[in-house]
């Protein structure tokens, strides 16, 4: 494969309201990445946007933000999954050779809509919809559930989780305020409300504002605009079946997948030892655990005893993960970004000790029906 | 421009103004079969990747390319899905075509 490169990259502050209008966080992500690479607008051949209709709250929802996304009269086009997924199509575009340099760019400000009420449309129309108990919240219980179940995994060992990538939300300045808990203990996460049993308040990862945007180029172009890319050396994605009846809700198929394709082309044999540092979409505590077991970083039932503090083993969320703030549209692309900050040893107050190879997810749809994860590495 | 790639196949569902018969991803599924049926020497198990192409606020089912999983035969492949509005039809050959050129599909080891 061609290699293409990660040459800059941008992340609002994440806030549960922003205070100004969703066309100026566009604006900022996107005029922020292209300066973090020293480019100018003229230079993007592409653009690549992830917005959702229904969290947006109209049709189209990409035919609003061409200007303040950079995509006027360039080839523009939205992919409608998760940030991470729209790299993926720019990534194609980069590897097609019809483009020197894509931007993409996600995000959406869930202030202004009622983000629970509008993922009522993701559930079966026929099905699910009707029985108006199960919705993203109870589906969650129903995986954490699950999961305990198969392994018997305590909640304590899920708490574990939150309070980790809290605390770890606490070193990251951009992450969402209201998430940060330095002092966080087991008990105040296994005490906080009850969302559905088993899933307490503190292990949903906290919907907030934000956009982040990041920049391609090929090899060539890369070297040239920076001397600190991030290469992308591995992709894979893949979903399962919908209907939440018919999923083994307790190991992530689709991340097991998505992990195999993307190890693949990466020549990755070994991810327990290869890999650095992790940065998983984790929507609740409990899938950061299904998910480094579906990508082997650990045995079945045994992803709690990994030690995946930011001095661990293998650090997993550094930068506090979706539970340090879940901007839908941009989570995974975020995820992609603290990777990137990490290869690059830019992650200043949560920085991984010699960073060399990142994997990065994002992912959609009930409990996870879809997921995508990269294999980032840095040096030029 | 990239590698050339080729269109080896087309599919409809039937049309008509109302089809009360089947829902949105058995649409799906005639057309699917409908392309299958004109290249006798492709079946299912041969296709690597899948490019999904619907305007879900038309519709009122979000995400529908994961509701449609199972009914275009993707289950446990790869599988992308773009949304333009008007433009969502010609947008998703053109995102095939891409990912071909790009070769961005699961049977070659380096993406």
């Amino acid at each position: 494969m061609e290699k293409v490169g990660i040459v800059g990259y941008y992340q609002v502050q994440l806030e549960s309201e922003s205070n100004y209008g969703r066309y100026e966080v566009i604006f900022e992500a996107v005029r922020g990445a292209l300066d973090n690479a020293g480019l100018k607008k003229k230079e993007i051949t592409t653009v690549i946007s992830c917005t959702n209709d229904y969290y947006d709250g109209r049709t189209i929802s990409n035919a609003f933000p061409v200007e303040v996304g950079g995509a006027y009269l360039a080839d523009e086009s939205k992919v409608e999954m998760d940030g991470a997924h729209a790299a993926l199509y720019g990534l194609m575009r980069i590897l097609s050779g019809n483009h020197k340099l894509a931007v993409i760019w996600g995000g959406s400000t869930p202030s202004c809509y009622p983000y629970h009420s509008a993922r009522l449309f993701e559930t079966d129309p026929t099905w699910e919809r009707p029985n108006a108990f199960v919705n993203d919240i109870t589906a969650g219980g129903f995986q954490m559930r699950a999961y305990m179940e198969k392994y018997g995994v305590s909640a304590e060992d899920i708490a574990k989780v939150a309070v980790n990538n809290r605390k770890n939300a606490a070193k990251n300045p951009l992450s969402l305020k209201e998430a940060q808990y330095p002092n966080l203990t087991t008990k105040e996460v296994l005490e906080s409300g009850n969302y559905a049993d088993p899933v307490t308040e503190l292990m949903v990862s906290p919907l907030c504002d934000g956009v982040a945007a990041i920049l391609l180029a090929p090899e060539k172009q890369a070297l040239k605009i920076t001397d600190k890319p991030v290469w992308i050396t591995g992709v894979g994605y893949n979903q399962e079946t919908y209907y939440l009846g018919d999923r083994d809700l307790s190991t992530s198929k689709s991340m097991e997948s998505a992990g195999k394709m993307a190890f693949k082309a990466a020549g990755i044999k070994n991810p327990k030892d290869e890999i650095d540092v992790a940065e998983l979409s984790e929507v609740f505590a409990h899938e950061e655990l299904i998910f480094s077991e579906a990508l082997g970083l650990a045995e079945k039932g045994q992803g709690a005893k990994l030690n995946y503090g930011i001095n661990g083993d293998l650090p997993i969320n550094p930068s506090g993960g979706a539970l340090g703030g879940n901007p839908p549209c941009a989570t995974g692309l975020i995820r992609i970004i603290e990777a990137v900050k990490q290869l690059r040893g830019e992650a200043n107050g949560y920085q991984v000790k010699d960073a060399k190879k990142a994997i990065a997810s994002g992912q959609i749809g009930m409990c996870a029906q879809n997921n995508i994860l990269y294999v980032l590495e840095g040096g030029n | 421009m990239g590698r050339q790639v080729a269109v080896v196949s087309a599919g409809f569902s039937e049309h008509a103004s109302k089809r009360t018969d089947v829902s949105m991803p058995e649409l799906v599924s005639e057309a699917i079969l409908d392309c299958l049926k004109n290249v006798p020497s492709v079946g299912i198990e041969d296709i690597d990747a899948f490019v999904n192409g619907n305007m879900p606020a038309f519709e009122g089912a979000n995400v529908p390319e994961l509701w449609m999983t199972d009914w275009m035969g993707a289950r446990n492949k790869p599988l992308m899905r773009v949304t333009t509005g008007g433009t969502t039809g010609a947008t998703t050959g053109w995102t095939g075509g891409t990912r071909l050129s790009a070769i961005v599909i699961n049977r070659h080891p380096r993406i």
